[in-house]
C-alpha cells in the first residue's frame, strides 16, 4: 500500500463531520443541528462545542450562514463541504472496510 | 447570580471578534438547552468554559506559547470533566455514521491535534491526554502518556 497523500488543511475535525453530515440532509439552526446529531449518532454535542466546530466550518467554507428566521439562524453546506464530507467519510468507509476484514480473519 | 447572568458572563469571555459573530447565537441555543433540559447548567457552564478556552487558543499570536500549553490544559481537563457528566452513552463516531452494526465498538480513529503558533499539541483520541508536542520551547515539557494537569511543567534553567 503506497504511503497516502498529506491531508488538505481543512481536513474537518470529527465533530464538523456530524455537522456536515446533518447539513447534507438539509439546512438546520443550532439547535435543530443538536437535536439531529443526537438522533443519528447518539451524541449531545454542548452548545459551546457546537459553535466552535460550526465557526471553523465557516471558516474553512464548509458551511455558510443563512439570514435569521425568528431570531434563529439557520447554516447550510457549502459545495466546498460537501466535497469535503464526501472524501472524509469515503476513508472512513475505507478504513472501516480493512479494520472489520481483518477482523473476521482473526475470528477464523 | 442568575444562570442567564452566568451565561452571559461566559460569553463574555471569549474574544471579540467570534463574541460579535456567535454570541447572541451561542446564548441563545444554551438559553434553548437549558430551557428543554437537554443539558444541565452545570454541563453548559463547564462546555462555556472549555469554549472560551478553546476560542482564546485559536486566537492567540504564535509569540505565546506557555499561554498556549496553559490553556490547552483547561481545554483537556474539562473535556474529561464533561466526560464524566454525561448523561447519556457517547456513541459518537464515523463508524456510527456509517451504521456500524450497534454491537461493534465505536471509536474514533485519528488523534486530535491542537495547533498553537509554532507549538503542535496532538491529543490522545480516548483519553484526551497530550501524547506528542512539537515546536514547543526548550524550558516546557509534556510528558506523553498522561492526562494530568501535573505533567504539564516548566523545566528550571542551570
Amino acid at each position: 500500500m503506497s504511503p497516502k497523500e498529506p491531508k488538505e488543511p481543512l481536513a474537518p475535525s470529527d465533530r464538523g463531520i456530524l455537522i456536515l453530515t446533518s447539513l447534507a440532509e438539509s439546512e438546520k439552526h443550532g439547535y435543530a443541528l443538536m437535536k439531529d446529531i443526537e438522533a443519528f449518532a447518539g451524541v449531545t454535542l454542548q452548545p459551546a462545542t457546537l459553535y466552535s466546530a460550526l465557526s471553523r466550518l465557516e471558516s474553512g467554507g464548509l458551511v455558510e450562514p443563512l439570514p435569521a428566521v425568528e431570531r434563529r439562524k439557520p447554516y447550510r453546506i457549502t459545495p466546498a463541504g460537501s466535497r469535503a464530507l464526501h472524501r472524509n467519510l469515503s476513508e472512513s468507509a475505507e478504513i472501516a472496510r480493512v479494520g472489520l476484514q481483518r477482523l473476521a480473519l482473526n475470528d477464523r | 447570580m442568575s444562570t442567564r447572568r452566568a451565561i452571559r458572563l461566559m460569553i463574555a469571555l471569549y474574544p471579540r471578534r467570534w463574541r460579535r459573530r456567535y454570541g447572541s447565537e451561542l446564548e441563545d441555543l444554551v438559553l434553548e438547552a437549558i430551557e428543554h433540559r437537554d443539558s444541565s447548567t452545570t454541563v453548559v457552564l463547564l462546555n462555556l468554559v472549555q469554549g472560551v478556552a478553546n476560542e482564546r487558543l485559536r486566537a492567540l499570536p504564535a509569540s505565546a506559547p506557555l499561554i498556549a500549553v496553559a490553556l490547552a490544559g483547561v481545554v483537556t481537563m474539562t473535556d474529561l470533566g464533561l466526560r464524566e457528566g454525561r448523561s447519556s452513552t457517547p456513541r459518537a463516531s464515523i463508524a456510527s455514521i456509517l451504521r456500524a452494526p450497534s454491537d461493534a465498538p465505536a471509536f474514533t480513529l485519528r488523534p486530535r491535534t491542537r495547533s498553537i503558533g509554532s507549538v503542535q499539541i496532538t491529543l490522545d483520541p480516548l483519553t484526551g491526554a497530550a501524547v506528542a508536542v512539537t515546536g514547543a520551547p526548550a524550558n516546557v515539557v509534556i510528558d506523553p502518556g498522561t492526562d494530568q494537569p501535573e505533567s504539564v511543567t516548566q523545566r528550571s534553567s542551570h
